[in-house]
């Protein structure tokens, strides 16, 4: 018997519980060429603000042991064309789209959450108030529970999207931020976003970064992104996406026995762009390996 | 996908030449696009390394994809290791190559920065085209494919940093000294194609500007997918960034912010 793989992520039920992570599968139409992206879970588009970004000046990224680190300052194309330009080859495609957004200040948050609202091929809203790499909104709301908590619920206020909060790890006790947006009126949560890195060339002894800290991501993240995962899921009953440096189906089998409903592929997807292929079939063959019937009897399932 | 190795073949010390089998039906790459490259399973290095292609050509029926490679980390390590009957792991063909419409090219190469340019050579001499080569290296052992490429019918001038091959000095000193002779007219005529690291390509931008020849240049920034997902291997242009990736990695130097780099 085929193993039933559907997950629901507040009112949106998926197919498999794999997605790609926002910022590493551009707009999910560069993927065509290595899978059909209706297979996915879901995809989450890179991360969008109102008006067009150019990001941050080079360089960029730099590779570390078993990951990377980046600063990319959230560069997209903007609401306008991304509505008008994007969107409808995703709908043609198929694929359910998840948005990730993001603002400098509150009442940007809330606007372009308004303006996503019933659009036709959005999915859902992944609102990112943890990006380690804007000077304004990002992290600095996202570290704040009193921000994230005020943050949220006023988007919840203008959409009747699922919404997805992503979290920063860069805070003592993830526990508190993820109450914080729960309580805003979150109808998941997505841990991890990047770890806040430095990396230093000592021959020249500049900061590998033009803007000298960045964000880890990659499977040296992963063990502190599967803890931060399980400490919430001992908390809180609220859906999490597990996301941190999955590599192979084992590691998304990781987080979603560690609590996670659903899991999102990232910095792997640039070496591996098929690789979710392969996390979807490994997922279903570990679950007839195991004689379980469905994917959501392994959530939350570790033994202790 | 998975690549068959049909030869390598160490040139010198630490460069090494490998052929590959271009599955039929596959695009053929152009002059100065680049494959992305795996050798390892696991985790480290996370990336994909990438490599201009250094040739292509039909061999008894079959398509062949050569790179040129210097062994300077872990991928190039293992690349060294391979043997006929391997496999590579490898994508692409990515990026935007040279566009070879001028009457008259100039290759201008620094150490492994030869790689891409023979492809251009290789295509320019398929047309007839003419074409003079400025190669550059620490030493003789980092100057490649002298009579390859006049064998394809380039007139190759050398340079090197301790004179054991050709000029000693910058590769940037001959193009300077063989534009100085030309009217503006013949200048007009002529495209500079440059691949090397970052100081010789400014100088050649430097040079084209000065001397009012076009140039393009291949640049090689830190790239992690080579397909415009991570936006990571941004270069500054006068109006705003581009990816290398996707963009390039082949710009008019022209269009390139030098002085802030």
């Amino acid at each position: 018997m085929t193993p039933d793989l559907k997950v629901r992520i507040g009112s949106l039920e998926l197919p498999n519980p794999v997605m790609l992570a926002s910022g590493t599968c551009g707009y999910g139409l560069e993927m065509m060429p290595h899978g059909d992206i209706a297979g996915l879970g879901a995809v989450v588009a890179k991360g969008l603000s109102l008006l067009p970004s150019p990001g941050n000046p080079p360089p960029r990224i730099v590779e570390t042991p078993s990951g990377m680190l980046n600063s990319i300052g959230l560069e997209n194309v903007g609401l306008a064309v991304f509505l008008a330009d994007k969107l409808p080859k995703l709908r043609n495609l198929g694929a359910r789209v998840i948005v990730n957004f993001y603002g400098s200040c509150r009442d940007d948050y809330r606007e372009l959450a308004a303006r996503l609202d019933g659009v036709e091929g959005i999915h859902a809203l992944e609102m990112n108030i943890s990006c380690p790499n804007v000077k304004r909104g990002g992290v600095a709301i996202g570290q704040e529970p009193e921000e994230v908590h005020q943050a949220v619920a006023a988007v919840r206020a203008v959409t009747r999207l699922p919404l997805i909060v992503k979290l920063t790890p860069n805070i003592t006790d993830i526990r508190v931020t993820a109450r914080a947006a729960a309580e805003g009126g979150a109808d998941a949560l997505t841990l991890i976003n990047t770890l806040q890195g430095m990396a230093i060339d000592v021959e020249t002894r500049r900061p590998s970064l033009a803007r000298i800290v960045g964000g880890l991501s990659g499977p040296a993240i992963r063990p502190v992104a599967v803890r931060m995962v399980w400490q919430v899921r001992q908390t809180l009953a609220i859906p999490i996406i597990g996301c941190g440096g999955i590599w192979t189906a084992r590691d998304a089998l990781e987080f979603l026995i560690a609590g996670a409903t659903a899991v999102q592929l990232g910095t792997v997807n640039f070496t591996h762009p098929d690789r979710w292929v392969e996390v979807v079939k490994g997922i279903e063959a570990y679950l007839v390996r195991h004689g379980m019937e469905k994917v959501t009897d392994l959530i939350g399932s570790v033994d202790r | 996908m998975l690549l068959d190795v049909r030869a390598i073949r160490q040139l010198t010390e630490d460069f090494y030449l490998l052929e590959l089998r271009w599955p039929a039906g596959m695009a053929a790459p152009l002059p100065g696009q680049f494959v992305m490259v795996r050798t390892r399973e696991g985790t480290d290095p996370p990336w994909r390394r990438p490599f201009g292609v250094h040739d292509f050509r039909r061999v008894r029926g079959e398509h062949v994809l050569s790179l040129l490679f210097q062994v300077v980390g872990p991928t190039t390590r293992d690349m060294a290791s391979l043997q006929a009957g391997s496999m590579l792991d490898l994508l692409g063909p990515h990026g935007r190559g040279f566009r070879l419409e001028a009457s008259e090219h100039w290759l201008v190469s620094g150490g492994r920065g030869v790689a891409p340019l023979f492809f251009a050579a290789r295509a320019l001499n398929g047309r007839g085209a003419p074409c003079r080569a400025f190669l550059g290296g620490r030493s003789a052992g980092h100057v490649l494919r002298e009579r390859e490429l006049e064998r394809l019918g380039c007139r190759v001038e050398t340079a090197t940093d301790d004179g054991s091959s050709g000029h000693r000095g910058l590769v940037t000193d001959l193009v300077e000294r063989a534009l100085a002779r030309l009217s503006a007219r013949r200048l007009a005529s002529i495209v500079l194609l440059a691949c090397g690291p970052h100081g010789m390509l400014k100088a050649v931008a430097g040079i084209a500007a000065r001397r009012g020849v076009q140039a393009q240049v291949s640049v090689d920034p830190l790239m992690a997918c080579g397909r415009g997902l991570c936006l990571g291997c941004t270069v500054q242009a006068h109006d705003g960034y581009r990816l290398a990736c996707q963009h390039g990695p082949v710009f008019n130097s022209r269009d390139l912010a030098w002085g802030t780099t």
